[in-house]
């Protein structure tokens, strides 16, 4: 793992992972749920924050784990995770929802579905942005997934924070408005 | 939105570098891009916060729930096919704790679903002890299919491995267990057919590691090809499994031999470490690998993971005994060499050495004397192993030795033999403490086996093991007078053993702890303890005999001579006719012994002869009680042969003919009785062959021919039934021999020459291995001359030389024909 380049690694064509990458996300997964749950003791409203969760992810991965490099490249790895899981997730609910099946739990059914539905909207524009702009479609990803700071990604992409900046404000207007459509 | 409108989103924003994102977004608005403000938040959360929340904790849901009579307590692992929950009954029944597993489908078509459950039953009935049992299955409300399983309270095997630091052998001792459990899956018609490190759990059962197969796949009759393409996994499934083609019980075969190689080579490994290399690359890039583990271990896994399912071993059985011989050091079955018959691989001597090579024909009459021994502790044996708990087990020692006795197949008693070993060691948990015992028996017999075969190294390793089972037993003190006799007898084998691998002081010092044991089992079990003295006093005499140690010789017959008499006379009047019959047995064995003894350390013909006659008519005795008894006739034939050798070397050929005339009489009963039975054969032969020499010495040449005939007519059945056997082929081309001298002696050379001719194309091949016997290269030399290759029969003669081969007949001859032998 050490010694692929990120950017290789995020080169994926929708969600088509290798085994190996397979496996560090199922890892990061775990590691995600895990901390997620110790959050939700902590923080009784029931909202989740991913940076945080991601942060904490790393502290405890990081005591134990050698297959990252550094931080910013966890994260990295961090965020293309979720965004596997939560499309994997969406997916799901939507299958559950033709069918008619019961979501366990303390969810609002609608609320979920329709978050469902975006989520799967997302991904799809998310595959139009990257054949636009990978480096725009990455920023997105790494932010809106992971919650890498600015500073985290300039260091990550070897730019300034000011190109980060603006690539960040470009990728969210451009999916924001292509979602609006 | 076209990539068009996009490049002018954000040619808008390169043009207003110092906006801020508000103020971009009232760009945006301006120009029709978007209609509302802040279309997007910074975190995913903060726009699907229920979908991050529901994708985090979604496994969680299930805890506390209950699923058909059990309460899911807490989630154990998940993968992307199933969920695993711990749960415990909730019906207050009783308590117990299970493993709830949830496979992530949705099965809504009846048919499916009632397939589903078809296949758990058959699942459920697997019982195996190496097999996680089912206890219930179902579906939920939404379709998805649950089963419940017993929990195992183990780690994956990768883990068990790393933990414990297992070394090879321990390793291959899981998965004989584990080809085992797949066997008996397969012979119920079910594949597991995702067998990787995952699936395997291994517990620990009375300190001694348990594999347990875990997530079984779906039978052969097969589910659906949803279901079984499910259960394969890439890297660890078969080419078949992979490409969705015929799928039979050597994809597993395949399987289980990728996971042995990764598990030998890959100690340290986690199951989360990644894969960086398919498996089967790893393995054929390895060059290292046989070095570590063994040239057998590395063909046994190439064997498994071939990629033709033909190619592969065609059951779990034959993987597992192929893997128990890697352990043991035996050959494994793709170099098993084709040994098929009891014969005791004994040289015969040339008729050109008139003066007979005593050594030869000691170890000839030594030889059957030990098969004989032998056939009555096995006996013993099987009795004492009918009285234990395990019956299937006993009848298949009994079944063994019966074998050997009647149609003396090795092949046969081998197979039985793997059997009963891999019986013993499979089920450790449910034989307890009897198990140790149990298995070191059938080690001491697999050895026994070797010894038939003369694979002396791997009967000594199996004698070893055997004591090394023992050994716990023995420090903390044995109990029962089985233990002592078991281990007195493992170590009188284990010494003969070291005897015929040339190493005397072991022997010694072997048969000396023999001796310790036997005593202290005289003073534990004074009334069980006497047939272990003898049997170790018994072996200390020929063992000193054979060493020349006179004074040591003569102090152990005379003390094996004092226990069989006054065993014999003890149980003169016991109603036990069989207890009777074999001390009177071992009383003729102490006979005989003595005859060699007064040969060898007297030179007393004369002294050997009469203590011939005492067994003689000691066996005369026993088989008038009994005289159908085939033990009893085969001793009385070997004794006759002895008496024949003894009156031939005072030159009694008148009462050498008349005693061997009996012991053909004998033998030619024996071989009808069982005409299987190659040592019969051979002794028979050894008897026509003694009478065709006596008769040549009284010029008595038709009746003399008469007997060569009908041994020659006997060794060339052995050889055609034995053909690798090299003395099978000495034995045949010393036949052919004397039969040519008699050609010779009536004039018929060209019946002579057709002879050589024959014996010399048999003896070729053999002489050109590396390992020759000196009698086989006096055999072949001899040829040489007759067909008058002079050269090729000097550089045999210089080898001969060079091996101190002494042969007085054989030099005369090789000075006829200014042949060198120094």
């Amino acid at each position: 793992m050490q010694d692929i380049p990120i950017t290789q690694l995020i080169n994926e064509q929708s969600l088509n992972f290798s085994a190996e990458e397979q496996v560090n996300f199922k890892e990061v997964y775990l590691h995600l749920k895990k901390v997620a749950r110790i959050q939700k003791i902590k923080i009784s409203n029931g909202q989740l924050d991913t940076t945080e969760l991601v942060n904490d992810t790393w502290l405890k991965l990081n005591q134990s784990n050698k297959n990252y490099k550094n931080r910013n490249h966890f994260f990295a790895v961090c965020a293309l995770s979720m965004k596997h899981i939560l499309i994997n997730q969406s997916k799901k609910i939507q299958q559950m929802h033709h069918k008619n099946q019961l979501i366990k739990g303390d969810y609002d059914a609608n609320e979920l579905f329709g978050e469902a539905e975006w989520m799967i909207e997302l991904q799809q524009q998310l595959i139009r942005l990257k054949k636009y702009s990978s480096r725009l479609e990455e920023v997105f990803t790494y932010k809106f997934f992971g919650g890498l700071t600015n500073k985290e990604m300039a260091q990550l992409f070897a730019v300034n924070e000011r190109t980060i900046e603006r690539d960040w404000l470009k990728a969210k207007s451009l999916i924001g408005s292509a979602l609006e459509r | 939105m076209s990539f068009d409108e996009w490049r002018k989103i954000e040619q808008l924003i390169d043009e207003n570098p110092h906006l801020s994102s508000a103020e971009i977004n009232d760009l945006l608005k301006k120009h029709g891009y978007i209609k509302h403000q802040s279309v997007l938040n910074e975190n995913v959360d903060e726009h699907t916060g229920s979908l991050v929340r529901f994708s985090l904790e979604e496994s969680e849901l299930r805890v506390g729930t209950i699923v058909s009579k059990y309460k899911i307590k807490q989630k154990l692992t998940e993968g992307g096919q199933s969920e695993i929950y711990l749960a415990d009954r909730a019906d207050q029944t009783y308590d117990k704790t299970v493993v709830v597993k949830f496979i992530n489908q949705f099965i809504a078509e009846q048919s499916a679903r009632q397939q589903f459950l078809g296949e758990m039953q058959i699942l459920a009935h697997l019982r195996h002890p190496n097999i996680i049992p089912i206890v219930d299955a179902g579906f939920e409300d939404n379709q998805q299919p649950w089963l419940v399983l017993e929990y195992i309270q183990g780690v994956h095997i990768d883990e068990a491995i790393a933990e414990k630091k297992l070394n090879r052998n321990q390793i291959l001792e899981l998965f004989i267990r584990l080809s085992d459990a797949l066997h008996h899956a397969h012979e119920r018609k079910v594949l597991h057919l995702d067998i990787k490190p995952a699936n395997v759990l291994v517990e620990r059962i009375n300190d001694v590691l348990s594999p347990v197969l875990i997530d079984f796949g779906i039978s052969q009759a097969g589910f659906h090809q949803q279901m079984t393409q499910r259960f394969g996994t890439q890297g660890w499934s078969a080419p078949e499994v992979i490409s969705g083609g015929q799928v039979d019980h050597r994809a597993d075969i395949y399987s289980l031999g990728l996971m042995l190689f990764f598990l030998l080579t890959h100690q340290e490994c986690k199951t989360s470490t990644p894969i960086t290399q398919p498996i089967k690359k790893q393995f054929e890039g390895n060059n290292q690998f046989s070095k570590f583990f063994g040239q057998d271990l590395y063909d046994v896994i190439k064997k498994c993971i071939h990629e033709s399912p033909d190619q592969r071993y065609d059951s779990m059985r034959s993987l597992a005994t192929d893997l128990s011989h890697v352990i043991n050091d035996f050959p494994i079955s793709s170099k098993q060499n084709s040994l098929a018959y009891v014969t005791a691989k004994l040289i015969k001597r040339n008729p050109f050495v008139f003066a007979l090579g005593l050594l030869v024909l000691l170890s000839m009459l030594f030889g059957t004397l030990k098969y004989t021994h032998d056939i009555t502790e096995q006996k013993e044996i099987t009795h004492q192993s009918k009285q234990s708990t395990d019956q299937l087990m006993s009848y298949m020692l009994l079944d063994l030795y019966d074998k050997l006795e009647e149609i003396g197949r090795i092949d046969l008693l081998m197979d039985i033999n793997e059997a009963s070993h891999k019986h013993y060691s499979n089920h450790h948990d449910t034989l307890a403490d009897e198990s140790p015992m149990l298995r070191a028996q059938g080690l001491m017999h697999t050895g026994r086996v070797y010894l038939e075969l003369k694979q002396t190294k791997a009967a000594k390793q199996a004698f070893e093991a055997s004591q090394r089972l023992l050994d716990p037993l023995r420090s903390s003190g044995f109990t029962e007078a089985a233990q002592f006799k078991l281990a007195i007898q493992n170590k009188i084998f284990l010494s003969r053993a070291h005897a015929l691998l040339g190493e005397p002081d072991v022997t010694e010092h072997i048969l000396y702890q023999a001796d310790q044991e036997a005593d202290s089992f005289s003073l534990a079990f004074p009334e069980s303890s006497a047939k272990s003295q003898w049997l170790v006093t018994s072996d200390l005499a020929w063992f000193y005999i054979e060493s020349g140690d006179k004074t040591l010789a003569d102090s152990y017959i005379k003390r094996s001579l004092q226990i069989a008499l006054q065993n014999s006379q003890n149980k003169a009047n016991s109603v036990d006719t069989s207890f009777r019959e074999d001390w009177g047995r071992n009383l003729s064995k102490v006979y005989r012994m003595m005859a060699w003894y007064e040969l060898d350390f007297n030179d007393s013909v004369e002294n050997a002869i009469s203590a011939i006659n005492q067994a003689l008519n000691n066996d005369r005795q026993l088989l008038s009680e009994k005289p159908e008894n085939t033990y009893a006739l085969d001793d009385l034939r070997t004794t006759l042969n002895m008496s024949a050798f003894f009156h031939m070397q005072l030159n009694q050929y008148e009462q050498a003919k008349t005693v061997l005339q009996e012991a053909i009489t004998t033998g030619e009963l024996l071989n009808l009785r069982i005409p299987t039975n190659m040592t019969f054969k051979r002794a028979l032969s050894y008897s026509y062959s003694h009478l065709a020499e006596a008769l040549l010495e009284e010029d008595e040449t038709q009746a003399a021919r008469a007997y060569i005939e009908k041994t020659l007519a006997i060794s060339k059945q052995i050889l055609q039934i034995d053909k690798n056997n090299h003395s099978a082929v000495n034995d045949y081309a010393v036949d052919l021999i004397t039969a040519s001298k008699l050609d010779e002696q009536t004039g018929e050379t060209e019946q002579a020459e057709s002879r050589w001719d024959e014996a010399l194309l048999y003896m070729e091949p053999i002489i050109n291995q590396t390992e020759t016997s000196k009698y086989y290269l006096a055999t072949y030399a001899y040829l040489l001359v007759k067909k008058q290759k002079i050269s090729q029969a000097q550089q045999i003669a210089d080898k001969l030389a060079s091996m101190k081969y002494e042969d007085e007949a054989l030099r005369q001859l090789f000075h006829a024909n200014n042949i060198n032998f120094k």
